[in-house]
């Protein structure tokens, strides 16, 4: 006599994509780490798919596997987005415009005299750097321009500190002058 | 809850344990001053800097070895995350045991099951999910 089964067809495959679709679902919203979520989601959609449609072929319940297929389909999103959102900030291109929307803003705020100056700092800061930077690597060469942005940035806001104490002094003359 | 349904339950229970005890294993192998684990740093794929999840693997590590010091240096969020894991990994077996002595009412197992974990997510992710908010603004 032949068996009854006790299993639904696609229920296995359904577990396994609910699992691994929830793994995934966590995983993608951990920022950076999440992009690694794109291989078990994309796993996890195959194993649910499959399943989903074993259960519907043998007219079995699907409830699991339709939800396993959901939870899989919206980490794998995430984890997709994160990596579309990574690239698009480390792509070259966008720093380079960064860079360019930077020195519009820079030239609309400074003086000739004052631009002029800037760009020689950022000249002579290029060439510091291009004697230091000779056998070193990509992090090594990162953190050293971290320090000198630091310290240059250091340098611009004592040099402002100064100026301004100028002008205040300036003023107070002036107000003085104007009082007589 | 039907038989059918118990023992989907039952082995997606026993799957969660194995994958959650494989993390603590993986966290257990390395300590927070090695470098040499398996997990990459995307954040350094990326040249990204500050990043959310850097030191993640070692501040898991540090938490392993009971150092909570070292593993709030590493990433102030590690902490949380490993609390995340460590409470489903025991959650796992408490549901196991339960659902091999029970012989009713496994429903109400299932029902807060769902509950503690959807609070237990958003209490320990509650950082990232600001993160992605604040993204967003």
């Amino acid at each position: 006599m032949e068996q009854p089964k006790t299993s639904n067809p696609g229920q296995g495959l359904g577990i396994a994509g609910l699992v691994i679709g929830i793994i995934t679902l966590l995983i993608s919203f951990i920022p950076c780490l999440g992009v690694y979520a794109l291989v078990p989601g994309i796993i996890a959609i195959v194993l649910s798919a499959i399943g989903y449609s074993q259960a519907t072929k043998a007219q079995a319940a699907k409830g699991l596997v339709l939800a396993a297929l959901i939870i899989s389909i919206v980490g794998t999103l995430i984890a997709g987005w994160q990596f579309y959102a990574l690239k698009t900030i480390s792509n070259p291109e966008n720093i380079e415009k960064f860079s360019k929307k930077f020195k519009e803003a820079i030239e609309e705020e400074l003086s000739d005299e004052e631009m002029a100056e800037f760009e020689k700092a950022m000249e002579s800061l290029e060439e510091e750097m291009g004697e230091e930077f000779e056998g070193l690597t990509e992090e090594e060469k990162r953190e050293k321009i971290r320090k000198k942005a630091k310290e240059a940035m250091k340098e611009f806001s004592k040099d402002m500190e100064e100026a301004t104490e100028d002008l205040e002094k300036e003023l107070e003359k002036l107000e003085g002058d104007t009082t007589k | 809850m039907t038989p059918q349904s118990k023992k989907s339950y039952f082995i997606i229970n026993a799957l969660f344990a194995g994958i959650f005890g494989c993390i603590f294993v993986y966290s257990g192998l390395f300590t927070s001053t090695d470098n040499g684990s398996f997990i990459p740093s995307v954040c350094d794929l990326f040249h990204l800097s500050p990043c959310p999840s850097k030191g993640l693997s070692r501040s898991f590590s540090a938490m392993m070895q009971g150092d909570i010091h070292t593993a709030i240096s590493l990433n102030p969020i590690g902490p949380r995350l490993f609390f995340f894991f460590l409470a489903q990994f025991f959650f796992r077996f408490a549901a196991l045991t339960y659902l091999v002595k029970a012989k009713k009412n496994t429903d109400a197992l299932l029902f807060t099951d769902i509950g503690i974990s959807i609070l237990l997510f958003i209490g320990c992710f509650y950082p990232f999910l600001e993160f992605w908010s604040s993204f967003y603004k």
